[in-house]
């Protein structure tokens, strides 16, 4: 599983004192990396859950003006 | 070496959001007809007018606030307190709300937890402390109700002001 993020902090500490370009490729690849994480975040909430959330949404709404119009529509008859 | 021990815990992290985020579409696809039933009832009993204002108020808050996230975050934390007040003043914990509306805030109930299921997980667990603790302290389920419907009006009363301004 590696190191936890208290090592990985140690780790960039020491190479930010012993070699500043090792140090800029691991703080690149670390953005990189968190980059790709949040992306892939943002799209699962974007397909996974929003979209469904919107239709339902739309349900609702309709299910409220429905009711609304419901005592309306109960009374036509008379 | 390094790269392994950055990489896991983004895994970790983007493989539980992306859990959650089924967890939160699941449920909400399991509580949408309950929703419905909400929203057409709850419509329909403000157009008949047989409500008092104060269960009016709470309607309306059900109807607008069926899908909020931030629900549950405020049950969790005005729960205790509202019974923590009625501990000292007992005054008002009869059950004064028709069954229809009652009904309604069961179903607004379902509705929040499945619009935050990790606070409203942490609420059902809080409540059932509550109700413990209740239960021992008056012998009746009665005082947990009247704490729900006081935060409900509670609530209510502050998306009114809400909407007003």
């Amino acid at each position: 599983m590696g190191a936890g993020w208290p090592d990985v902090a140690l780790e960039l500490v020491r190479l930010a004192r012993e070699d500043i370009w090792r140090f800029a490729a691991a703080c690149l690849g670390l953005a990189i990396a968190g980059g790709i994480g949040l992306a892939i975040m943002v799209l699962t909430l974007k397909v996974v859950v929003l979209g469904p959330l919107t239709r339902f949404r739309i349900q609702y709404d309709e299910a409220r003006k429905r009711g609304r119009d419901r005592p309306k529509q109960e009374k036509l008859p008379l | 070496m390094m790269t392994t021990s950055l990489i896991w815990p983004l895994v970790w992290v983007v493989l539980c959001f992306g859990l959650y985020a089924i967890v939160l579409r699941q449920l909400a696809k399991a509580v949408q007809p309950l929703r419905l039933r909400l929203a057409e009832e709850g419509e329909a009993l403000l157009t008949e007018g047989v409500l008092s204002i104060e269960e009016e108020s709470d309607v309306r808050m059900f109807l607008d606030n069926a899908y909020d996230g931030w629900v549950a975050v405020f049950l969790m934390l005005m729960m205790p307190a509202a019974m923590f007040y009625l501990l000292i003043d007992p005054t008002g914990t009869d059950d004064r709300a028709t069954e229809r509306s009652a009904k309604l805030s069961w179903l607004f109930l379902v509705s929040v937890f499945a619009a935050n299921p990790f606070v409203g997980a942490l609420a059902i667990m809080e409540f059932v402390v509550l109700a413990f603790v209740m239960v021992i302290a008056t012998g009746s389920f009665a005082m947990l109700r009247a704490a729900l419907r006081r935060v409900f009006h509670n609530l209510a009363v502050r998306h009114e002001a809400h909407a007003a301004s």
